[in-house]
């Protein structure tokens, strides 16, 4: 079991450089706590996402810390070139001495895509297209490919990652579907589901991993995404995460309300009690919340536990905290006393004939997109 | 007068994740030597440029840093999406705050644009397009433009830079005619010519503010930018500096080569000698390097100096030796 730290760097109020201050001084405590990974959203004129490149952000992370293993969660690919996404990985991956994981996606948000002009009938071409060029191009010497999207010619590529071939993949998803498609790729996932559901699907996930004759020891690392606060009182703790959890909620529906809709309930409960009982939210005392994890990581099957201290208006003392109560009291808990989880995360392939993605995936804001 | 750094980050080495971590090193050492600004270049497929993106390399700087200034010398917009560059430059100087300079320009290699799948007959229009877009975004809560090339409707703007209404512009200029547009805009520049070149052209940016009616003591930086080792001898500096620029011009016209012809325009000598007497380079003792900056630097009426204290395969020792020689022996009698 592993544990990794999740951040959307939602607006927290109105002064961006005190906010990204804390969160690097955030990611100081995190490495301290022993977490394995931090990992950052990628989001587009909305105050859900303060750090729309993220490579920027990760950049100062692998300044302020040694081990910490960091990437986007996800990089939506069709709004980056696929040169300059080769050139930002290979950059983060020798900058942090190889410590990138790196998240891909096609992007949940339609609003976001079409202020980048990118128009929902192409996304999925686009990803698809994308995806294969940034693996080709990664550790290669020369880069050729023609497509619907792009054509590169011969172009000499001067900057390799440092993890070869190339840092490990992860792919975030919502569907149950997909288990099945990502155990192929032998991508490492990060779910956004309700702790029931994430049962279902990692146990999907690791039926199909042996159907495929794997062994159980190259397991990818497979996460659910949870909210936690952990304060000395119970009260204290459930008042900030209820406090934290209207702001943040706010900041993720933004972009959806402007244009006259809510968000699609399959994303998030805007209801707090709903999300605290679904999983979606742990807070309390150190006891409460190790009770709770300890429960839900049964019901899940996941093998890497992604937290979220930092959202809407949690003050920096309020969030580390929290990471210190959880890394004390907590964790040690957490940790199976026969741990055969894996100890680094997959890399995850492109298999030919199998698209990354499926319909699905868009089934959620599937109306948006046909 | 004021110093500043510009860094090609071209390819010292095999090892790329050393050079990163020296170069860090290094800029943390500018800055305690009081330079005003770390300058640094785009260049894509190239071993001319091993920092494609700058900004990644740039957001480092920033946390190994409190005062210096920093910034892409220049940001070739033209490969970026308008909102992408929004985006960055917000963070960055939010990151830093407010220590950004911003460079903008087209992109001059027609090999690296056409990578990016850019026509480089498109360039200065493209260029033209995307900036007033960048502009209006650093400024305005919504995006609203219709243009050739990009068309944006209501786009919310939630990112804002520290220094209002954008952080100080930076333009590299090859011509004599470009002073006047620059002073107008009243853009800071790095003029890519010989001394004596740069002088007409500071004196034709001088005259365009002043008939613009603009207080002198608000002109903006216009600088020339030069190689330099600093050795205990002419010889021990001259030997690194030559050993150094033969590597540093492979890099420079790599994609050039590589395609059959030679840089469109022979700014640089491809002779060290040559380009040592012509000024673009300074290497010497600090005696040297003292006296030949100081009559440069007269010529070319520049109020801003820019260094390029590592470059080639010069190591860390080297440039850190040659920094700590030209600050405490150099920047003080110019």
């Amino acid at each position: 079991m592993k544990f990794a730290v999740f951040d959307h760097l939602d607006r927290s109020g109105p002064d961006l450089s005190r906010q990204y201050e804390d969160r690097l001084k955030l990611t100081e405590l995190y490495e301290w706590a022993g977490f394995y990974a931090y990992h950052i959203a990628e989001h587009h004129g909305t105050p859900l996402g303060s750090a729309p490149s993220p490579g920027l952000f990760l950049a100062a992370v692998a300044q302020r810390t040694r081990s910490l293993r960091l990437g986007p969660l996800a990089y939506p690919l069709g709004l980056y070139h696929p040169l300059r996404l080769i050139e930002e990985i290979c950059m983060l991956d020798v900058m942090s001495g190889g410590r990138l994981e790196l998240g891909v996606g096609r992007g949940a948000s339609p609003y976001e895509a079409a202020f980048f002009g990118i128009t929902p009938d192409t996304a999925q071409e686009r990803f698809d297209e994308t995806l294969e060029i940034v693996l080709k191009g990664l550790g290669a010497e020369r880069l050729d490919h023609t497509g619907k999207f792009f054509c590169l010619k011969d172009i000499p590529l001067v900057i390799q990652p440092m993890q070869r071939p190339h840092p490990p993949l992860w792919h975030v998803t919502r569907s149950q579907e997909s288990a099945d498609r990502l155990a192929a790729l032998g991508c490492n996932v990060a779910l956004a589901m309700p702790t029931a559901d994430a049962g279902k699907f990692t146990a999907r996930y690791r039926a199909a991993w042996s159907a495929l004759g794997r062994a159980p020891e190259d397991m990818p690392f497979l996460g659910n995404t949870r909210n936690v606060v952990v304060l000395d009182s119970e009260r204290d703790a459930v008042d900030a995460a209820r406090r934290a959890f209207h702001v943040w909620y706010d900041s993720m529906v933004h972009l959806w309300r402007v244009h006259g809709v809510e968000l699609p309930r399959q994303i998030s409960t805007p209801d707090f009690d709903e999300a605290v009982e679904q999983g979606y939210i742990v807070a309390g005392s150190p006891a409460t919340v190790c009770e709770r994890m300890l429960r839900d990581q049964r019901v899940s099957g996941i093998n890497y536990s992604i937290c979220r201290f930092a959202c809407g208006d949690l003050s920096y003392e309020e969030s580390a905290r929290s990471v210190r109560l959880f890394a004390r009291e907590v964790m040690p808990a957490l940790l199976p006393k026969d741990d055969k989880g894996p100890v680094r995360a997959a890399t995850g392939t492109l298999a030919r004939g199998l698209s990354w993605m499926g319909e699905e995936d868009l089934s959620e804001v599937g109306f948006l997109f046909r | 007068m004021k110093f500043g750094i510009f860094d090609h980050m071209d390819r010292a080495g095999s090892d790329l994740g050393r050079q990163f971590d020296q170069r860090l090193r290094l800029i943390e050492l500018y800055e305690k030597a009081g330079f005003h600004a770390y300058h640094l270049a785009e260049h894509h497929a190239t071993p001319l440029g091993m920092a494609p993106s700058p900004s990644v390399f740039l957001a480092a700087v920033a946390q190994r840093t409190t005062t210096l200034r920093f910034g892409p010398l220049v940001y070739t917009v033209n490969l970026y999406h308008p909102l992408r560059l929004i985006d960055e430059i917000c963070m960055l100087d939010q990151m830093s705050g407010g220590r950004l300079e911003l460079g903008i320009g087209r992109g001059i290699s027609p090999y690296e644009v056409g990578y990016y799948g850019v026509d480089p007959a498109t360039g200065p229009e493209r260029f033209a397009e995307a900036l007033e877009v960048i502009l209006k975004g650093l400024t305005q809560p919504r995006l609203e433009h219709a243009g050739k090339y990009f068309t944006f409707k209501d786009v919310p703007m939630e990112m804002r830079p520290v220094q209002r209404p954008y952080p100080p512009l930076w333009y590299g200029a090859n011509s004599l005619e470009s002073a006047d547009r620059l002073a107008k805009q009243a853009c800071n520049t790095v003029v890519g010519m010989r001394a004596d070149g740069v002088g007409q052209f500071a004196n034709r940016y001088r005259a365009a503010w002043k008939a613009l009616g603009r207080d002198e003591s608000h002109l903006p930086l216009i600088g020339l930018s030069r190689h330099i080792v600093v050795g205990e001898t002419d010889k021990e500096a001259q030997s690194a500096a030559k050993r150094a620029f033969i590597l540093w011009y492979d890099a420079l016209i790599h994609l050039w080569r590589a395609h059959g012809v030679g840089l469109p325009r022979q700014l640089i000598p491809a002779e060290f000698e040559d380009a040592l007497a012509q000024g673009y380079i300074m290497a010497g003792s600090p005696s040297t390097v003292r006296e030949r900056l100081k009559e440069d630097n007269e010529i070319a009426g520049i109020n801003y100096c820019i260094c390029r204290l590592a470059f080639g395969d010069l190591s860390f020792e080297e440039s850190a030796r040659s920094l700590e020689l030209f600050a405490r022996e150099v920047m003080p009698a110019v």
